[in-house]
Parts: structure tokens; sequence; C-alpha cells
């Protein structure tokens, strides 16, 4: 037999499903699509070095941008410092590159697996990478 | 009749929009995880014996799934566990028609925002992404990537089928490198709509159509999921293949099919670290599962799935940095706690759940004194990995933190625009009607296992403040649970459903498979 509490209990989860449902009915528009339409539209216009690196500030963006510009697709970019943070997007960034610690190669090396270093004419790059930043130095 | 309407076929006024809609879902689902099931093996013994990934792998993998799926539905094999009692009826076609929309407008912007660029989020990009680039076909073992350790990428050693999944279908685009479509990313609306599939699936066999369509909606309408951000749909996270695994082992677990709950439990190391934790609770949830004749086929399945996924998980870890495969401690940890927890079930089983419940607080109780007693010890090592986890320790036994713990615990399970409301249907009946969930005792344990193991884990890994472990990580082990608690909450979604609760022997009995 269904009791008062029964009836109050059933109706309050019904309740609770129905909210459920109606809140995520009611955020489709905004969040599946106009949200996505301006986070997508947003990465096609700033490009992914911006996306990813905008709240890095310009130092970071122009860093790996500068990497970008100056190597060929199969060297090796270097890297030294703290890698959590914003480097950590570096390797994805940089890819088909290979990041590889500054440490690793004698000094002196000028390729490594076979791949030369990315350097411009002042000498061979080194991001340098800081909890909130990017550098970009030369070695 | 059809299979798995529960006995019943629709009026002919009210016939539904797809027929057979359980029959065709539970193919599609099978197809999927037996492509998955047969690719991810195969996939970490290539690259185990250090043999290159065919591009033809992916393919052959998944069109043998199909083949088996396809022929298993033809033979009748007993791809459903028939429910006892009355029919129920059919799914009113607005229901259907209200679900299937919803489906279609969460999911259309979600592949779009897939195919157009590569993953927009962090872990999404920065980890998976590039290692779905490291292990595109005709990828090997011996590149530079992955033998020389000062080759920097996130995540290196993180469990490898999402990227491998990535990496075929990537092959499979023709100029990988310039394609305007980024394939790769369809990944994620295929799980999405495989979980789906999943709690439809569940859902059918346990407790009707009507309530199949329901849990399939309010699985879907999780905002999580859709709106752009980590985890999401369309964001490269393994969060939601992991989402899948689970509900496919809670799945199995609930209508005891062996089949699925290993599929399940094989999936889980293999996509992301904590899913070797989901497989042995898992393991330990059968330990409640009530006397039947499906619980010792249940077990060995459940077991010869986590071993495997073990050693392969554990072979391919050192492979990845440029190691010979080894028996390593943490292969062999794993091993043994699977191996230990089948020992103890076996030993326990017909002892009653209480006992076993019992037992089960008092051995967590004493692992947590003697962490405290080895606190110290881990907080002075070397070891980063280890210094956080005495930090942890020290930070769960002193209890300094526990109002924040408790506090940020609470604001994540009930963070209605993120997760939905799930969690507070699921303690409103755990408190008001717990017996919608002692039928299914397995899946009840396994929830609650889960759930607890992923609070702790906010204070015994922390890395960073505890408001940002649980805004960040446990916000995304709730949401991966989160399709299991629908699963459990089936009864009394039925019971909301036909206004009052159903008989015993409709909802909650499910014959065991033959």
């Amino acid at each position: 037999m269904k009791t008062p509490g029964h009836k109050a209990l059933t109706l309050a989860l019904g309740t609770a499903l129905l909210a459920h449902l109606g809140l995520g009915l009611l955020r489709i528009p905004k969040k599946a699509w106009l949200a996505r339409i301006a986070e997508v539209r947003r990465y096609e216009r700033e490009g992914p070095v911006r996306f990813h690196l905008k709240v890095y500030g310009e130092e970071s963006i122009r860093a790996i941008e500068r990497v970008l510009e100056e190597s060929p697709p199969a060297s090796v970019v270097l890297f030294r410092g703290e890698w959590r943070g914003p480097l950590e997007f570096a390797p994805a960034l940089l890819h088909p590159r290979l990041v590889v610690r500054e440490h690793a190669l004698p000094p002196g090396a000028t390729s490594y697996h076979g791949r030369p270093l990315a350097r411009d004419p002042e000498g061979v790059f080194v991001l340098v990478g800081r909890s909130d930043r990017i550098l970009l130095e030369r070695r | 009749m059809a299979r798995g309407e529960c006995g019943s076929l629709p009026p002919s006024g009210d016939r539904p929009l797809i027929e057979d809609a359980s029959s065709t879902s539970g193919l599609l689902l099978s197809a999927f995880a037996a492509g998955l099931c047969l690719y991810a093996p195969a996939a970490h013994l290539l690259l185990i014996a250090g043999l290159p990934l065919p591009a033809a792998l992916l393919p052959l993998c998944f069109a043998l799934g199909c083949a088996a799926a396809i022929l298993r539905h033809r033979a009748g094999a007993p791809a459903e566990s028939p429910r006892r009692g009355l029919p129920l009826p059919p799914a009113p076609r607005v229901l259907q028609a209200a679900a299937l929309l919803a489906l279609a407008s969460l999911l259309l912007p979600a592949v779009w925002g897939a195919l157009a660029t590569p993953p927009r989020t962090w872990d999404g990009f920065a980890g998976w992404w590039l290692r779905a680039r490291a292990f595109t076909p005709p990828a090997d073992l011996h590149a530079p990537f992955f033998r020389d350790p000062a080759v920097f990428a996130h995540s290196k050693t993180y469990p490898a089928l999402l990227p491998l999944l990535q990496g075929g279908l990537r092959a499979l685009s023709g100029s990988p490198e310039g394609a305007a479509l980024h394939l790769e990313n369809l990944w994620g609306p295929l799980f999405f709509l495989a979980l789906c599939l999943c709690v439809f699936d569940a859902g059918h066999r346990i407790a009707g159509p009507r309530t199949a369509w329901l849990a399939t909606a309010a699985v879907a309408l999780t905002s999580a999921w859709f709106a752009p951000g980590a985890a999401a749909i369309d964001s490269g996270y393994a969060d939601l293949p992991l989402a899948f695994a689970l509900a496919l082992a809670a799945s199995g677990l609930v209508t005891k099919r062996p089949p699925v709950l290993a599929a399940g439990i094989l999936l889980l190391p293999l996509l992301k670290p904590e899913g070797l934790l989901w497989a042995f609770l898992a393991l330990a949830a059968l330990f409640f599962a009530k006397p039947n004749p499906a619980r010792p086929r249940l077990r060995r399945a459940a077991l010869l799935a986590a071993v495997l996924a073990a050693v392969l998980r554990g072979l391919l870890a050192p492979r990845l940095l440029g190691l010979p495969p080894a028996l390593s401690l943490p292969l062999l940890a794993s091993l043994g706690a699977f191996l230990l927890c089948h020992l103890l079930g076996s030993l326990c089983l017909d002892r009653g759940p209480r006992r076993v419940a019992l037992a089960l607080a008092a051995a967590a109780l004493a692992a947590l004194a003697a962490a405290a007693f080895l606190a110290p010890e881990l907080a002075a090592s070397g070891d980063p990995a280890l210094q956080a986890l005495g930090r942890g320790i020290f930070r769960l036994v002193s209890f300094g933190d526990l109002p924040d713990l408790v506090l940020g615990g609470l604001r994540s399970l009930f963070f209605f625009r993120k997760i939905g409301f799930v969690y507070l249907l699921l303690f409103l009946v755990l408190a008001f009607r717990p017996t919608d969930l002692a039928t299914r005792p397995s899946l009840r344990a396994f929830l609650c296992l889960g759930l607890t193991a992923s609070f702790l884990s906010v204070p015994l890994t922390a890395e960073t403040t505890l408001s940002h472990e649980f805004v960040s990580r446990f916000g995304r082990l709730l949401l991966q649970w989160s399709p299991v608690a629908w699963i459990a909450l089936l009864p009394t979604l039925g019971t909301i459903l036909h206004r009052g609760p159903e008989p015993r022997g409709r909802s909650g009995e499910i014959d065991a498979e033959s």
C-alpha cells in the first residue's frame, strides 16, 4: 500500500529527475551550440599557439611562434627549466619537432637523432620553462 | 517476439520509432565492444614485441568484432537475460522522439567540434593528441619519442589504448598531417554513443523500455559531457571512454553477463591510470554478488580480463620509456592484488555480504593505521610521488582538512550545472529507499567503493590545493561514475515512471544466463 511518505518521496525523486532532464535540455543551446561555435571560431581566428598560450602572455606566444617560423619540421628544439606549466604545451604545438632536454646534448652539438637543432642566426634556441610563462633564449 | 522487449509487443497504435530498439542497440554495442577488445590486446602485443602497427589493424579488428557480434546475434546466443514477470508497456513514441532529438541536438555540435580542430583542452591537446601522433601507424616504439627519455612529452607512460585508437583512425584519413578534418577525434562521439547504448541496453534488460529511454536521456543530458571543457565529448580526454568501460562493467555485473563484465574490466586499465583501481573494485564488488549459477563464471571472466589488462599495461609501460618489457613492481603488485582479491572472494563468498563488508571495513581501517605509521617515512623519501603520498596520508589522518574535504566533496557531488542531479537522486534513494539498490548488491558495492575511492584519492594524491583538486579532478571522477549511478538508479526510475513500486521479480530479479 502506498503511504503518504512513499508518495512524497516518489514526488521528490520525480522532481529531481525532471530537474536533471530540464537543466540539461536548457543548457543545450547555450553550451552545446553557442559556446562550442564561439570556441571553434576563436581557435580558427587565433591559431593553436595563441589559443592555448593566451593566458601565459605575449612572451610565451612569441617564443613558440618564433621557433615555428625559424625551424624546419624535422628538427630538435631544446628546453630547460620548469616543465610543469605552459611548457607542457610546447611538444604538441611544435610537433613534429622533438622537444629535448638541453642537458642531454653535449656542448657544441649541432644535431640530435639525425635532426638539426632549431636555431636562428643568433644561436640555437632554448625554451626556458617557468610556472607562468615560456622564455626563448639562445645557446 | 522482439528480444529484450520484456515479453511484449507494442500495441499497433503506438508503434515505436525504432523497431526492435533493444536488439539493434545490443548488436551495435556488442560490435563496438568486441572491436575494442580485439584491437586493444592486438595493438599492445605488437608494440610489446617491438613490431610496427599496421594501418589495417584497426579496421580489421572492428570488422571482426562486427562479424562476431552479428554471428552471435543470428545464432540466438544468450544475448538477453529474460526478465521474469509481467510485460511492461513499451516506451511512448513521444518519449523516444524527445530522447532522440535531445541526443542529436547535443551530439551534432560535438561531432562538428571534434572534427573542426585538434582538441582545444589542456590534457586533450598536450597529452592525448600528441601521443596519438606518436602512435599513428606505421608507428613503432623505436622512434626517439619513445626510446629517448630526454624527449619531452606529457604523460608518456599513461595507458595507451586511447592514443592507439586515435592514431589508428588518423592513419585511415589518407594524408593525416594536412587533413582538414580531424578524424581521430571522432572517438569522443563514438564512445558517447556507445555509453548511451550501454545504459539503454542495461535499462532494457533491467527495467523495461520506458525506463531505458529515460535513463539514456538522463545520461546524455549531463551537462559536463556536452558543454565544451575538460572531459567533454570533443575534449580528447579519456574520461568518457573510461565512463563507457565502467558502464560496461556495471552492466555486466547487474545483468550477470561474463563477456560484458570482462570487456569492461579489460578496457578499464588500458584507458586511464585510475582504470586499474576501478578494475580491482569490479573484482571486489563480486564479493557481494548473491549466490547464483552465473557467479563463478562472472568471477573467472573478471579475473582473466583483469590479469590480461594488467599484463598488457604492465609490459607496455617500460617499452614506452625505451626499456625492455619486464616484470616491474607495479605489474607484480597489480597482479598480486587481483589474485589476492579473487582468493579472498573464494574464501568468504558464502559467508554473507555483511560479514564481507565488515571485513573490508576492518581491512581499510588497518591499512589506514599502517599508512599513518608509514607516512613520515614516505614524506622523507627522495621520490616526489612517495613524498606526495606521504603528505596525502598526513592530510587524511590529521583530520585538519576534514571540513575542507567534506565541503569540497559535497560541493562537487551537488554541482548540478555540471553533473546534474544524479547524486542527489542516489543519496535520496540510499537514505529513503535502500531496498531499490538492495536487489543488486554487487552493483551497489561497485558504486559505493568507486565513489569512496574517488573521494579518498583527492587528499591522498593531491598535487595542488584541495579546492583545485576537487574542481579539476574529483569532478571528472564523479562524471566517470555517473553512468554507473544511473544504472543503479534504474529500478527507482522504473518506479517513478510506473507510479508505484514494481512487484519483486519484475524489476529486481533477472534470471541468470544459462
